[in-house]
């Protein structure tokens, strides 16, 4: 039902640097029931048939809008959401092909920091607990070895030793993130998913948890998968980007050649779409029509099309190859040779810049 | 866009409200405003003394971290907060008026027809078991004397005007039928109903994807050059108020700290608040840099340091500022700070 080509051109730049995680045609379904008995009527999906490569000790950002499926990819990565089909190799090593005690062993090494400070920590336990928690499960029995790893674990995250025995309750948005962060760290993994970590939290407080996870990175040579919808939070503290539409990668690239050359249409709105805080900086927006389209029934051949500037008849018959249009930088559209020139054609004719999406009538 | 216009049959132009205006030719005038709260630990301030004034069709951001103070500015100008909470002090002039000492039954016909307000949150400050034609038609209705068919039609009108596509549609639909930012334009469409001389956006994009963003902050400009309308925008995002404002307040626990036109403050800010906040944004395109950080978090409002309240986390901090609260100071270029540096 696919026709990718995802398989044959799979992201790799620097073949010398070592994969850490592998996923293959990745896709993850949820299902739809209805009527008396709850049968399935249909399916949502979320992540549909994406591939890329981790290598050890990068960072490698997600970027997408709500419900492009990159928080579905990290959890499923994880095994915290079953995956319909597709390949996850951690080390060379098949994650979902795992049993629950190889399972858990692995767990040791992939850990996630989870978005919403405020809802992810149980109100009810000490934050010792919390962060000893995944030290007990995992074998650490004696318990004044336990708090005395929790209290060094307290003090790489930047706060006092003494928070052992308070409750979450009595922690700012910050300290409460920077808890996560040393529940995530705990177990000393390898690999850790950080699904939105900064985006419930205020700017000042923001750069102070980015500059940890940075530090962190070096210290412990851990390996990133960053996902957020704030590109340039992503940017900034990614090696590579890649960005997910309705369920699909668009693109991939290294940072700076996303943020410098964008090919895909899609990231040259999104890119456009960022406000700059700098008053003097006034380019012109590529302002999209429309909204995401469903997942559930996503429109045939590009994804992306219903809203693209630049789309064809091509687009609409025949879905677009994820394919290395330059050196390690890889697009999933049919004109990304010819897009940067076409869109600023349009932006140019105020076509793709129009302030009022009025004009995308009844069929949008 | 094609259908151009006002949906509204109320002339456009010299507005209503020019004629009411404030003696200096500012819409809203806003003076030593103080909003307190009674908590079991004591009396918030959460604004404490704060000047802001909009003239009509210009466009004033206040921008600030959680907890500032900068929604229960909004809150006090619309006289919506409620006990605990109180207004304790000051002026809020708008259109002559005092709206501080106007009777609830005067300030209903200011809220949703002169002033009105649009939410961070599209999900949850509509009705769910009404139709969203309805609700928008009843701003109508409870303002002007229109006959229900003749609602019905200007509310097809807004709809259209606001880029809802299929807008005769659409106005049958409730608001789980609707995508956040279809929710949200709904949010505007109401607003903008009776064709306020002032529009309070409170983070009216904060819950929205960037590229949805784009659209609805494209089509506040649009509204304002047609309408004419002041809009006061309070964000946490700078680059939206950049894009957007003509004059900004920084504010932190309840006061202004620095205020002035977007160009000066967001180039050469001058309060440490306004430069920490300002470095610690990640830019596109700027990468291996280590981000600024202001250390420490933003003080409890129970328990605010003496002095100036930002001392504790000032790069630049010195004696005075433990001792003396600084004024604000107005600086050459007219931009004001609070400050003891300046």
């Amino acid at each position: 039902m696919q026709q990718t080509a995802e398989r044959q051109t799979t992201p790799q730049d620097g073949a010398s640097n070592e994969v850490l995680l592998s996923v293959r045609e990745l896709r993850t379904y949820f299902p739809i029931l209805g009527g008396v008995l709850r049968r399935k009527v249909g399916e949502v999906k979320a992540v549909d048939g994406v591939s890329f490569d981790i290598k050890r000790g990068e960072t490698f950002g997600l970027v997408g809008e709500s419900g492009c499926g990159k928080t579905t990819t990290g959890r499923t990565i994880l095994r915290l959401q079953k995956a319909t089909s597709g390949e996850i190799e951690f080390e060379g090593q098949n994650v979902l092909g795992l049993n629950p005690s190889q399972m858990k062993a692995r767990r040791r090494d992939m850990q996630i920091i989870f978005q919403d400070p405020y809802s992810s920590l149980n109100p009810r336990m000490p934050v010792g607990d919390i962060i000893g928690e995944g030290l007990r499960v995992h074998g650490m029995r004696d318990r004044r070895e336990r708090e005395k790893t929790v209290q060094y674990f307290l003090s790489v995250v930047g706060l006092r030793k003494e928070y052992v025995r308070r409750y979450p309750h009595e922690f700012s948005g910050g300290q409460r993130q920077r808890i996560g962060v040393a529940r995530a760290l705990a177990l000393r993994p390898k690999f850790i998913v950080c699904d939105e970590p900064v985006s419930a939290l205020d700017v000042s407080v923001q750069s102070q948890v980015l500059n940890l996870l940075e530090d962190l990175q070096k210290e412990f040579g851990l390996t990133y998968l960053f996902i957020a919808h704030d590109l340039s939070v992503v940017e900034y503290l990614s090696d590579r980007v890649a960005v997910m539409y309705l369920g699909k990668m668009a693109e991939l690239a290294t940072g700076d050649d996303l943020y410098a050359n964008p090919l895909h249409p899609y990231t040259k709105a999104l890119l456009s779409a960022i406000p700059n805080p700098d008053p003097l900086v006034r380019s012109k927006r590529i302002v999209l029509q429309g909204d995401v389209p469903s997942p559930i029934n996503p429109p045939s051949g590009c994804r992306f099309r219903t809203r693209c500037p630049i789309a064809y008849e091509r687009c609409a018959a025949e879905e677009p190859a994820f394919r290395e249009v330059r050196p390690a930088h890889f697009v999933a559209c049919h004109r990304a040779e010819e897009s940067t020139v076409l869109m600023a054609a349009k932006v140019a004719s105020g076509e793709a810049s129009t302030a009022m999406p009025v004009a995308a009538g009844p069929d949008a | 866009m094609r259908q151009g216009g006002s949906p509204i049959s109320v002339s456009t132009d010299p507005r209503e409200a020019s004629a009411g205006r404030n003696a200096s030719g500012n819409l809203l005038e806003v003076t030593d405003l103080k909003t307190y709260f009674k908590t079991m630990d004591g009396v918030v301030k959460a604004v404490d003394g704060i000047d802001m004034a909009i003239a009509p069709g210009k466009t004033l951001g206040v921008v600030g971290e959680s907890g500032c103070g900068k929604s229960v500015t909004s809150l006090s100008i619309m006289r919506l907060v409620d006990l605990p909470g109180w207004i304790a002090g000051g002026q809020i002039k708008f259109d002559g008026k005092d709206l501080v000492k106007l009777s609830e039954e005067e300030m209903r016909h200011i809220r949703g027809n002169k002033i009105s307000m649009i939410f961070q949150e599209p999900m949850t400050s509509l009705n769910p078991v009404f139709t969203v034609g309805n609700q928008v038609g009843e701003a109508i209705r409870v303002h002007r004397k229109v006959s229900k068919s003749e609602a019905e039609a200007r509310v097809v009108d807004l709809f259209r005007m606001v880029g809802i596509p299929s807008p005769e549609r659409r106005v049958k639909d409730y608001p789980h039928n609707m995508s956040g930012g279809m929710r949200q334009r709904v949010m505007i469409a109401m607003a903008l109903a009776l064709q306020p001389s002032l529009l309070i956006a409170d983070e009216p994009t904060t819950a929205l994807d960037v590229t949805i963003q784009a659209q609805i902050l494209e089509l506040i400009k649009d509204l304002r050059t047609k309408v004419n309308t002041a809009v006061l925008l309070i964000t946490h995002d700078i680059g939206v108020v950049a894009e957007m404002a003509d004059e900004v307040i920084v504010m932190y626990t309840g006061k202004v700290v620095e205020q002035g036109d977007v160009m000066s403050v967001l180039r050469n800010p001058k309060h440490p608040y306004t430069v920490g906040l300002l470095s610690s944004i990640p830019s596109l395109g700027v990468k291996n840099q280590r981000l600024n950080v202001i250390p420490g978090t933003v003080p409890s409002p129970l328990n605010l340091p003496k002095g100036c309240t930002f001392a504790p986390r000032c790069p630049h901090v010195m004696g005075i500022c433990h001792e003396q609260e600084p004024p604000l100071k107005t600086l050459e270029g007219g931009v004001k700070a609070k400050c003891w540096l300046y």
